[in-house]
């Protein structure tokens, strides 16, 4: 078959309808350049706020704002760049990239990466209007309480960010389940672990920290929330909550996610630097020992952000020692990367540039990483202008610099040329020599004693020349950047054209067509041992007619291979969803929640939450195929079922990877729960909770009883019988489980909004009843599609995820009820407290 | 491709290093917690910190003896050789790590 | 430019001298800090240029770095290297952190420190409970441990020349131990943002001598009513 005609057929099942029809792209592509592009909009705006500030900061005394303004500019700066810039922009660079690198045609779930870009751009949107409306959130960016509370902050600014960031967070959240069951689940033909782009496991081991670590920040958001908006006291001193809670629960996120941005990033160098060297990357199996205890590492490490709480220097050491041993792993990498410059015949062009700027910049911001560790020093250097500096350091060098390299790198990859040295060259100089100028000063600043988050200091305390610099400094970098976009742009126009494959790369993103098509592969490469070292360019043509798998089109549907886990043999074939609009609609209920949330309309927020669902269940009902195919044939003499009909579908692991998530937020409520009895003022409070123990056990009865219809319906399925009965069951089980649980949290002593204890255990009751209710949806699906002919015995995966669902949810709700009926032993314990 | 595939259960083992890791640090840090908080005499609580890393340290220890003892199975391919390495040097890692970062603090004063 | 940086330069050096520099330490708290301090700055300076000179050298000098295999560059860099320099460094950190903690052995006197948005008051037990609004009374050459608390927020208590920070969190109790070397005035700070006034919640620290130190007291908490 000629390329062209192939290219005509895959094109047009493929490609994103013009017009309006944008808005119901679903396509890798698409949204992970919309990924990019939004998150590079914020990165602007979140640019001209850190200039403000720069500007109200240049001379002392300054009233060029206020101090309102001011907190409103520095938090918003802080949020922005952190969860509008670089979480998104990594999303977007993961998106666009991973499944080209490694030769397959999209992510698993697109229509799910569509309404995860759309949250994110709602969500971000509303904190950019409400700095226009001056009642953006002002607390700082970590919106420590009781400062962020209702009492001390009572407009709508915190819940602006508590809403906004939890939404872009579960956008973050779907992303990373997506990207994990993706990469575990969609490779070339062939492509086992080990013969995986070292990217990939880079991109892997983050989505997973992701998974794991965005939970605490979600559960901690949710809340506050609700001490906001309903009075219960999680946080608040005075009824039993504890301030430090929040603190934990915020940094359990902060501190991993340092790490989430820089591993794509040290993907993308650990991609850039061995096509740069000529050489094959060195210790890629050290690189991903390190990676997968750097992941780790960065998660027990947290509490260096709290050296200055009062926790005693014991518990302290554990996170000292620990922040101190994170350097490792990141020093094999890096020696990883010299090794290879130094084994290889290294090239020089623009990346390599900023892969200087990236080892310059980072080794600094490392090196007072290490001595932040140190508690005693950590004891001046906190809440100073060196954490500032410290920082800026490692997020410019883990993110700005090797995301610079990346772009040249790749953007030949859409634009068929390189960028346009006249004008890159003198832009690096510029951002760097002004970077460094702004934020090395600060360091010393900070050392002087300015404190962090102050509007305007005195002209008498020796701080004002080295401000002054660093404002200089700062416009200096915002000229580079803006040569750098200027740069970019004029790539597309005036940069010089070049063949495919201009730096003889070996990956598979430049196996393709420039601009990329939106299938990437006319047909999917086969990773065997011979052609790793192959330039990626030499296999595009025969990729192109069609020679690899799938070099054709069948029944319009958009198709790629699902690979054995480890191996990377072919074993399911993926039918992908077309475009559609629903992830828009889903977005924009959710939207409609959150922003009715933020004006007190709890009817709409319901009614809203309640359409989101019904959404997702819809689109539930588009999904698989109607009927059983078995086998079908993929090339080079190879069948597979389709991914209706195997075990190991997407989605199952998809469930697995958001069960671990959910997991993680239930593991963070019951940390929260014990954290708050040991270490929160005001307790025991005045009353003595007895919950109602014959209450708790018809919940897990009931829940017990939901597992075993859920495996009577698969039974009923497997041998030909009726499954509804069994689901039918199931809901009623479930209902009784759900007017247990309100039972009981009606029945809460103290009650939930006069002290932490209570809150506690309605928060454990209400995280069993949302389960069951979500258990519900499920079973409402199993039935439509049921109905619709989307289940037989052969495509029993509904099922099975109702099940393990259900599973889930019991088991979830046995620790929760054994809590809350253990609260009162908890509580008589602390009695023997001195 | 010829090779049999090694099952996907092995990959759990990339991360039972470092859980163990995981659960020394979340079990000295409550024990530490509640031992200063119900005033524990300092020596006790040392010697229930010390248990507790202990416990760990032979957890990781024992798994990682298991692993250096059996070689890769030939039959398996470079994948499983691959992810024997990978796996055994993040058990190394894992007990260094624990060893380092947990001990130390052992030594300090308990509830200041 | 080069005007500004010189100039810059000068008085960034003599600014290592302000008010609130924790380089120019007033007491023996300040002192060990700032003493860790410029070690691991020249630690952090020479493995810096180390970095900076081997990315160089490698760059500049094809086939100079590759006497060495590439796992030997990876075990001394990544392994020996770190081995070498943080085992040392987290020992001397926590050394030194023991040593200025509160250790209830030798409890010396003890001043309450509250924060409130955006007030600092401190309450001298000892004194017979006088009370001082902004300004902190201490005896030269004898510790003092702080009792740090928040009447609202969250607030940080911090004199970068006498020692390092403490937060005050509403529903806890956090102790600093303090001692300044001699009489004189020193700025203290609140350095956790607590909100509008954050900025202008500074306090100062007086010094007296230890004998003059209750005469003293007694004078500025009359004069402050």
């Amino acid at each position: 078959m000629s390329a062209l005609k192939l290219h005509r057929e895959l094109a047009a099942i493929w490609a994103t309808g013009p017009g309006v029809q944008r808005l119901a792209a679903v396509n890798h592509s698409v949204i992970g350049l919309r990924f990019m592009a939004t998150a590079f909009v914020f990165f602007a705006i979140g640019g001209v706020l850190g200039m403000l500030t720069r500007v109200q900061l240049a001379t002392p005394d300054s009233d060029f704002m206020d101090p309102e303004t001011y907190n409103q500019v520095f938090t918003v700066h802080g949020s922005m760049m952190l969860f509008l810039f670089a979480i998104p922009m990594i999303e977007g660079v993961a998106v666009y990239l991973t499944p080209k690198i490694l030769g397959t045609r999209d992510f698993a779930f697109p229509r799910l990466t569509a309404y995860g870009y759309w949250c994110y751009l709602f969500g971000g949107t509303i904190i950019t209007l409400s700095l226009v409306f001056g009642v953006a959130p002002n607390g700082g960016w970590f919106m420590y309480t009781p400062l962020s509370s209702n009492v001390y902050t009572p407009g709508v600014n915190a819940d602006v960010w508590l809403l906004g960031v939890t939404f872009v967070e579960i956008s973050a959240l779907t992303l990373a389940v997506e990207i994990v069951v993706s990469i575990l689940k969609m490779r070339a033909p062939g492509m086992a672990l080990d013969r995986m782009p070292i990217f990939g496991w880079y991109m892997l081991v983050t989505a997973l920290m992701m998974v794991v670590a965005f939970p605490p920040l979600i559960l901690g958001s949710i809340l506050l929330e609700t001490e906001r908006a309903f009075g219960l006291p999680f946080f608040d001193p005075r009824r039993g909550g504890d301030p430090l809670l929040w603190q934990h629960l915020f940094w359990l996120f902060g501190h991993p996610d340092v790490y989430i941005i820089f591993l794509p990033m040290a993907g993308a160098l650990s991609t850039i630097i061995p096509v740069f060297a000529n050489r094959r990357l060195v210790g890629y199996r050290a690189i991903v020992v390190a990676i997968i205890a750097l992941a780790f590492v960065s998660f027990g490490i947290w509490v260096h952000h709290m050296f200055t709480v009062g926790i005693p220097h014991l518990a302290l050491a554990f996170f000292s020692a620990g922040s101190a041993i994170v350097a490792v792993p990141t020093a094999v990498q890096v020696f990883a990367w010299l090794a290879t410059l130094a084994h290889g015949r290294p090239r020089w062009d623009v990346p390599m540039l900023y892969v200087f700027g990236f080892f310059f910049i980072f080794a600094l911001g490392g090196l007072t990483g290490v001595m932040l560790a140190i508690v005693p020093f950590n004891w001046q250097a906190h809440d100073s202008y060196f954490v500032v500096a410290h920082f800026h350091y490692v997020v410019a060098g883990a993110l700005a610099f090797p995301m610079l390299a990346a772009f040249y790198y790749w953007l030949p990859l859409l634009t068929g040329r390189t960028a346009v040295h006249r004008l890159a060259v003198p832009a690096f100089w510029l951002v760097f020599i002004g970077f460094n100028l702004t934020f090395f000063l600060m360091h010393l600043v900070g050392l002087l004693g300015m404190p962090r988050r102050i509007y305007t200091y005195p002209a008498d305390v020796g701080w004002n020349w080295l401000n002054l610099l660093s404002s200089v400094g700062g416009f200096i970098m915002t000229i580079g950047f803006g040569l750098v976009v200027i740069d970019l742009l004029a790539q597309f126009r005036y940069g010089r054209r070049v063949r495919r494959d201009p730096w003889r790369a070996t990956t598979f993103e430049w196996a393709m067509p420039i601009p990329p098509a939106p299938y990437a592969f006319a047909s999917l490469p086969l990773v065997g041992t011979a052609v790793d070292d192959t330039a990626a360019g030499e296999r595009a043509l025969s990729l192109a007619r069609g020679e690899g798998y799938l070099g054709f089109a069948r029944n319009g549907w958009q198709e790629t291979l699902g690979v054995h886990m480890t191996s990377g043999a072919p074993e399911q074939l993926i039918v992908l969803p077309r475009p559609t609009y629903l992830p828009l609609c889903t977005a924009l209920a959710t939207a409609t929640a959150v922003l009715a949330m933020l004006f007190q309309f709890y009817a709409l927020t319901l009614a809203a939450a309640l359409l989101t669902a019904g959404l997702f269940v819809l689109a539930g009902q588009s999904a698989g195929l109607a009927r059983d195919y078995g086998p079908l044939p993929v090339g080079h003499g190879v069948s597979v079922p389709p991914h209706t009909e195997v075990t190991g579908a997407p989605a199952w692991w998809a469930l697995i990877f958001t069960l671990l998530a959910d997991g993680t937020l239930f593991a963070s409520l019951v940390f929260g729960t014990f954290y708050l009895w040991i270490a929160a003022p005001n307790w025991p409070a005045a009353a003595t909770p007895a919950p109602d123990p014959k209450l708790a056990l018809a919940v897990i009865v009931a829940l017990a009883v939901a597992t075993a219809a859920a495996r009577g319906s698969l039974r009923a399925l497997a041998t030909g019988g009726s499954a509804r009965g069994w689901i039918g069951l199931a809901l009623l089980a479930l209902l009784a489980a759900i007017a247990a649980c309100v039972a009981l949290i009606g029945g809460i002593a103290p009650p939930a909004s006069e002290h932490a204890l209570g809150a506690t255990a309605a928060a454990l009751l209400f995280y069993v009843a949302v389960h069951a209710g979500i258990g519900l949806l499920f079973l409402v699906s199993n039935l439509l599609r049921l109905g619709a002919g989307l289940v037989s015995p052969l495509r029993s995966l509904d099922l099975r995820l109702t099940r393990l669902w259900l599973d889930y949810t019991a088991m979830t709700a046995v620790v929760a009820l054994g809590l809350v009926l253990a609260l009162p032993l908890l509580v008589a314990m602390l009695g023997a407290r001195p | 491709m010829s090779e049999r595939p090694v099952p996907p259960r092995r990959l759990w083992w990339l991360l039972a290093g470092f859980g163990v890791w995981c659960s020394a640090l979340v079990f000295l840090y409550a024990v530490h917690a509640i031992g200063c908080a119900f005033a524990w005499p300092a020596g006790a609580l040392r010697l229930a910190l010390g248990v507790v890393l202990l416990v760990h340290l032979i957890a990781i220890g024992w798994m990682w003896r298991d692993h250096w003892a059996a070689s890769p199975d030939p039959g398996l391919g470079p994948t499983d050789a691959f992810l024997h390495t990978v796996i055994v040097w993040t058990l190394i890692a894992a007990l260094v790590t624990t060893l380092l970062t947990l001990g130390p603090a052992l030594a300090l004063a308990t509830c200041v | 430019m080069a005007v500004a940086v010189q100039s810059g330069l000068a008085a960034a050096l003599a600014g290592c001298s302000g008010p609130g520099s924790t380089l120019d330490p007033a007491g023996p708290a300040a002192a060990s800090i700032a003493t860790l301090w410029w070690v691991m700055l020249a630690g952090s300076a020479v493995l810096f240029v180390l970095v900076t000179v081997l990315f160089v050298l490698v760059i500049r000098r094809p086939g100079w770095g590759s006497r060495l295999s590439p796992a030997r560059w990876i075990v001394l860099g990544g392994l020996v290297l770190p081995a070498i320099v943080l085992p040392p460094l987290v020992a001397y950190g926590l050394a030194s952190g023991e040593r200025l903690l509160p250790l209830m052995g030798k409890a010396p006197p003890r001043i309450e420190a509250e924060g409130r948005q955006w007030v600092w008051t401190f309450r001298y037990p000892d004194q017979g409970g006088v009370v001082t609004r902004n300004v902190l009374h201490l005896p030269a050459g004898v510790p003092v441990d702080i009792v740090v608390t928040s009447a609202d927020v969250i607030h940080s208590f911090w004199v970068p020349r006498l020692a390092g920070k403490i937060d005050a969190v509403p529903g806890h109790a956090n102790l600093l131990r303090l001692q300044a070397d001699a009489p004189g005035r020193y700025d203290g700070r609140c350095s956790e943002f607590c909100g509008l006034g954050h900025t202008r919640m500074r306090f100062a620290v007086v010094v007296h001598r230890a004998e003059d130190f209750a005469a003293a007291l007694a004078q500025a908490a009359k004069e402050q009513q």
